[in-house]
């Protein structure tokens, strides 16, 4: 079988290059007349739509190989080559990153396809579909990255692309602050990338520093330096991935369009972190105490997350605390071990969730761009195939059986029983029972109930078909997706784990029954207690109440912002101006200026050499030959 | 026979197209533009025929035209590739230059093309005749180009003294090479390096003063300390696309023929690697301290090509005569090319009717008004102060990793000194354009496509050569 | 060693004293017919010659002067060539077909330009 390829490239360049076209089509025409947006909708949707094909090709490349050898490489170039550090540009899929490929660019390809309708009208339309190119590019980067190196330019051009479309709309001061706040934050992860990386190539990276090779000598590591490594690399998964304590970006990345929100939750940015853990469970399987920190990190992640998730008034914010919700579900999941169930459920994730946000995007269109869930209420009629779509995903959000959430909700809860971690399930239980209260809680009062405010009610409308219809779509990969990995109770053969298992280091768990129905009942459980107390509260419609105590405390999501300003923002800057004021000018200045005088000097005396004259610059000539004849007569002796 | 053709096939076509532009232009038939674009054609289509050359059909390494008088090498080929693009991009800028200049005529463009001629036949000389006739027909052309402006006293005074100078240095060439043929009795650098390693280096007194005084002419040439003078009144009296002709592709040409002279022996290249080193640490020097003094954007620049060549001279100290490949050299003459005939591009169209704008104070506010011609402007500077991720910064990377690999760690410290002396000048235009207020309205450049568009594509060049790895 | 230091001071003299004398009777002996044109000196068509630096003054003479040199040179070429065209054969033919047209395109680009019309 041949494992070298040419195509795979292609993937991420296809839309790297609509990036640069439609880049280069905006900057040339934006201050002239501007191109009709059909044209920039298609360039847009040409690139991501071509590389869903070449990964369905790379899926089925891949199937029709031996199981125990299934992958693909290509070596674009040599990148760089410093000492034994021999970088090669080159992409790997497995079935890992196939799985990955597939649903990066399909929920990538559709939502390029509903960014067409919801941000018609838009002055800088062209400039937001180059950047959501360009971020779906540097997504398949991450992805297909043979080496950590590669993965980290991905990595980094996933995070420039959530700092340029967070800010889009940079008239307004708040939201360019959002954007700064995320690149800030995912830089203090990427710090950790870095330093694991650079330790992870002082221990092993002599021998080669692609996955493979790594993979091959990871069993030499020193169980100190292995521990350091995983440790490094999760703090960028938390940058990256939105987990305790780096979370707070990512509620405020709302700010951007909800296109790019949907994109950043589902497709491209957060499920970056957890694929990256994934990616190195040959290095987390060894340290079992590392998987235990990431699991602890990630289950309490989830539940801080659906506690603020339950008391937030935007439809956006409710959705963003419950992808932070999620996301430490599936670090809970790789963290004890079960990587393909965590990969699962960021497949699931991405489907549900990105169906949760276009439709709250179309909600927010058809209320002309108010995000107040108190001021919506009864859009059920005007707008019928948002709500089945979003009803939908509420249902696999909230972990509904049998809608795609729950399959793979349960997968991570039942490995986290099977494995021991009692806490952790019953921690994860009890978020799994308030996910489905927030979640309806959401849906009761945007669609149900009377509408709260009359005006707006009569203008709202169901969103254009350009917009529908990838929620439909992506509604029928939510109800569907789940049937995928259906476990052996159900009848199923689990599939993707097993299309998972050569790329990821991982052991099964072996569970009785017993412990199999315990861990499904609990979560259908769960899921009716959540639900139910939803219905109570706000089933038949329900005024914005006045959060008090506790409600507050979580309504200001128990001040971690105003927390992390006073800790660390407030101090970093006062030393940063002590600094400036102090130290600065006497002691860095000083020598810099009087560098600078003496070199000015020096130029304006050389000036003076340059006197116009041709005699005299061929005096220099001659002056220069001489003494130059005078050493050469020296070495002729 | 037919390799040979082929080989010869983009110095035939520069050739045959400048004499087609010379008779055009007997004939008035054609206005400047259209020759402008005739010569682009010209330069473009000799482009691609080199470049089908040098990655096409594996030609044998060394192979030999016209009895060995030419010698075509993968480094002649990719210094001829580098010579093509920049007469290509000159012709462009002057497209250009000439809507708000007018002193052109057709003949412009012919010499254009003549003197990339010589610069391709002084790549591949590989005898001292040769060597000289190429020169001069280089040289010649380029001194045309120099004073072409008749009308002004700048243009006419830059011309005087770079042919006085120039006359000079090229009686040191045949004054070398009568020496050499007395000391060796051929004129041949195989010849010659045969006899070295025959018979020594220093034993030979007529060849040691002959390679001295050939070694003299190419200084001159590239405006090496201390023949560095006359460079800053020429560079300043010609016009902005000629200027980035000379820095570049001449520069290329004369560097092409030094390294293949030098190392034609080791121990012949060994006896000049002293004078190297201390050449281009004064040459890197002088060239700051000359450029930081400066108030006009185009002695500036001058004197900021004094400092390249510097560089170049060490890469000249680094090769090594076993397995020259020349690629250190090619790549920042390559990396160098781009940055300055973007620069001078720019000029060609932000300079205005006459070149009014000539120092640093008449480009305050740039980026006011121009965005994007000021941020093309700061990224060629930024690859000519050497800042990553440009084509300068690796190319300044490979020729001090290449002088630490020679040994010579002392000149790569210098290098680096310079490198950090030479931000003084480059970020002081960037500082101008973009901290300050715009003082005066530039002109509407919507009709001047070509220069834009030069300098589009070669911001594309910095930072696709800086993706190019070489090995060093 | 004597003797050549003897001989060669002896024709320095010979040169120092021999050849201005010779010069200098020539002036004295020879018939002279002069006049204030025939004294001035031939500067290559220039009329004035003491003026300021900078004026104009025609080209055409220096121009043709240049031009024929070029052509003549270039035709001086041609004899070593012709001693040798059986050796050289087509190749050499052919060799100067390419160096006449040449020459030849030279040519029609002077007349064009009109540099050979004294106006």
């Amino acid at each position: 079988m041949e494992h070298n390829v040419t195509f795979l490239g292609y993937i991420p360049i296809l839309p790297l290059i609509g990036a640069a076209v439609l880049g280069l089509l905006h900057v040339g025409t934006c201050t002239r007349k501007p191109i009709h947006e059909k044209i920039y909708g298609v360039f847009a949707c040409i690139g991501p739509l071509l590389s869903f094909v070449l990964a369905l090709r790379v899926f089925f490349t891949l199937k029709g190989m031996p199981e125990e050898a299934r992958y693909l490489t290509q070596e674009a170039f040599t990148w760089f080559q410093v000492g034994d550090l021999n970088i090669s540009m080159g992409f790997l899929a497995d079935p890992l990153s196939s799985l990955m490929l597939l649903f990066v660019t399909l929920i990538g390809s559709l939502i390029h396809i509903y960014s067409i309708g919801y941000m018609s009208g838009d002055k800088n339309f062209g400039k937001f579909f180059a950047y959501l190119n360009l971020f779906l590019g540097s997504m398949l980067v991450l992805v297909l990255g043979d080496s950590p190196v590669v993965m980290f330019v991905g990595w980094e051009g996933v995070g420039l692309c959530s700092y340029l479309l967070i800010s889009f709309y940079c008239e307004d001061t708040d939201n360019v602050l959002a954007g700064n706040k995320a690149f800030i934050v995912n830089r203090i992860g990427d710090l950790g990338f870095v330093l694991g990386m650079g330790f992870l190539f002082w221990a092993i990276g002599a021998q080669g520093f692609d996955f493979m090779s790594l993979k091959a000598n990871a069993h030499v590591l020193a169980p100190g330096v292995a521990l350091t490594v995983c440790l490094l690399l999760f703090v960028g998964a938390t940058g990256k991935s939105a987990q305790i304590p780096l979370y707070v970006w990512l509620p405020d990345a709302m700010a951007g369009p909800t296109p790019v929100s949907a994109l950043i939750h589902a497709a491209t940015m957060v499920t970056a972190g957890v694929y990256m853990v994934a990616r190195f469970s040959f290095i987390y399987a060894h340290v079992p105490l590392a998987g235990e920190i990431v699991a602890w990190v990630g289950i309490l992640t989830a539940l801080l997350a659906a506690i603020f998730g339950m008391f937030q008034d935007d439809i956006k914010k409710v959705l963003a605390y419950s992808t932070v919700s999620q996301l430490g579900y599936m670090f809970a999941g790789v963290g004890v071990a079960a990587y393909s169930a965590g990969i699962f459920h960021v497949f699931t994730h991405a489907f549900f969730k990105a169906l949760l946000f276009l439709g709250a995007g179309a909600v927010i269109y058809a209320m002309h761009h108010e995000q107040n869930i108190w001021k919506m209420g009864g859009l059920k009629k005007k707008m019928p195939k948002t709500y089945i779509t979003m009803l939908i995903g509420a249902l696999a959000l909230a972990g509904c059986p049998p809608f795609a959430g729950f399959f793979s909700k349960d997968e991570i809860l039942f490995s986290a029983l099977a494995t021991g971690h009692y806490g952790i399930w019953i921690v994860g239980v009890l978020v799994a029972g308030m996910t489905a209260y927030y979640t309806f809680r959401m849906i009761f009062v945007v669609f149900h109930g009377e509408p709260r405010d009359q005006e707006a009610y009569d203008h709202a409308h169901e969103a254009p078909a350009v917009m529908t219809v990838p929620l439909i779509i992506l509604a029928v990969g939510a109800l569907c997706a789940g049937f995928l990995n259906l476990p052996a109770i159900f009848g199923g053969h689990q599939q993707v784990s097993h299309w998972l298992a050569p790329s990821l280091t991982e052991h099964h768990p072996h569970a009785s029954l017993f412990v199999e129905i315990i861990a499904i009942g609990a979560s259908v459980l769960a899921f009716v207690i959540g639900i139910r107390a939803a219905y109570k509260r706000f089933g038949a419609g329900a005024e914005e109440p006045q959060f008090q105590g506790f409600a507050k405390f979580a309504y200001h999501k128990f001040y971690v912002d105003e927390l992390y300003d006073a800790v660390f923002v407030q101090p970093y800057k006062r030393i940063g101006d002590a600094i400036r004021k102090t130290i600065e000018p006497s002691v860095t200045d000083g020598p810099v200026t009087l560098a600078a005088k003496v070199y000015m000097i020096a130029g304006a005396a050389f000036k003076v050499f340059q006197v116009g004259y041709v005699r005299v610059y061929a005096l220099y000539m001659i002056i220069g030959l001489s003494v130059m004849s005078l050493l050469l007569s020296q070495s002729l002796n | 026979m037919t390799n040979d053709f082929m080989l010869l096939m983009p110095l035939i076509i520069t050739g045959v197209g400048a004499i087609a532009l010379m008779l055009i232009a007997a004939y008035d038939k054609v206005t400047i533009e259209q020759a402008s674009m005739a010569s682009m054609g010209v330069f473009g289509l000799a482009f691609l025929v080199q470049l089908s050359n040098t990655i096409g059909t594996a030609v044998v390494p060394y192979d030999t035209v016209f009895n060995g008088m030419l010698v075509i090498s993968n480094f002649t080929k990719v210094a001829g590739l580098i010579i093509l693009a920049c007469g290509f991009f000159t012709s462009m800028s002057a497209h250009s230059y000439f809507k708000q200049n007018n002193f052109c005529t057709t003949e412009f463009y012919s010499l254009v093309a003549f003197s990339a001629c010589g610069m391709l036949l002084l790549t591949m000389s590989q005898e001292l005749i040769s060597v000289f006739i190429s020169l001069e027909i280089m040289s010649l052309a380029i001194y045309i180009l120099v004073g072409y402006d008749r009308q002004n006293k700048r243009a006419a005074e830059a011309v005087m003294k770079y042919l006085m100078l120039g006359a000079f240095a090229g009686a040191f060439l045949t004054m070398g090479t009568a020496l050499v043929y007395g000391g060796v009795g051929s004129t041949k650098f195989a010849l010659i390096g045969q006899a070295v390693a025959a018979n020594g280096f220093f034993t030979n007194p007529a060849l040691v003063c002959g390679a001295f005084f050939i070694l003299v002419a190419f200084l001159f040439k590239v405006a090496a300390f201390p023949f560095h003078a006359w460079v800053i009144d020429v560079y300043d009296g010609a016009a902005a696309p000629v200027t980035g002709y000379m820095a570049t592709g001449l520069k290329t040409a004369v560097f092409a023929v030094f390294a293949n002279f030098l190392v034609v022996d080791e121990t012949m290249r060994a006896g000049w690697v002293n004078y190297l080193f201390y050449l281009s640490i004064l040459t890197m020097f002088v060239g700051n301290l000359i450029a930081i003094g400066q108030t006009s954007l185009k002695r500036m620049l001058a004197a900021s090509g004094i400092v390249h060549t510097g560089y170049l001279l060490i890469a000249l100290v680094a090769v090594s005569s076993e397995h020259f490949s020349g690629s250190v050299i090619l790549y920042y003459l390559g990396a160098y090319s781009v940055g300055t005939l973007g620069i001078f591009a720019a000029l060609s169209y932000l300079g205005g009717a006459n070149e009014k704008r000539q120092t640093f104070d008449d480009f305050k506010g740039l980026a006011r008004v121009r965005p994007y011609s000021a941020a093309a402007i700061a990224i060629f500077l930024l690859s000519m102060a050497g800042i990553p991720p440009t084509a300068g910064f690796m190319g300044k990377l490979y020729i001090i990793t290449s002088a630490i690999s020679a040994g010579q760690v002392a000149l790569a410290v210098f290098g680096i000194i310079s490198s950090i002396l030479s931000m003084w000048y480059y970020l002081r235009l960037i500082i101008n354009m973009y901290f300050h207020e715009a003082v005066e309205g530039f002109e509407d450049t919507a009709d001047f496509k070509f220069a834009p568009a030069c300098t589009f594509i070669l911001v594309v060049c910095v930072f696709a050569i800086s993706l190019y790895p070489i090995a060093v | 060693m004597a003797t050549e230091l003897v001989l060669s001071a002896i024709a320095l003299i010979g040169i120092a004293v021999i050849v201005p004398l010779i010069m200098s009777l020539a002036k004295f002996l020879g018939p002279s017919a002069g006049g204030e044109i025939k004294n001035d000196p031939y500067e290559s068509g220039i009329k004035r010659m003491i003026g300021f630096a900078d004026q104009k003054f025609s080209v055409k003479f220096y121009l043709l002067a240049i031009l024929f040199l070029l052509f003549d040179i270039e035709a001086v070429f041609m004899y070593p060539w012709a001693v040798s065209i059986r050796e050289l054969g087509w190749f050499g033919f052919t060799e100067m077909v390419v160096f006449m047209v040449l020459l030849l395109t030279g040519l029609i680009y002077i007349l064009k330009k009109g540099v050979l019309n004294w106006r």
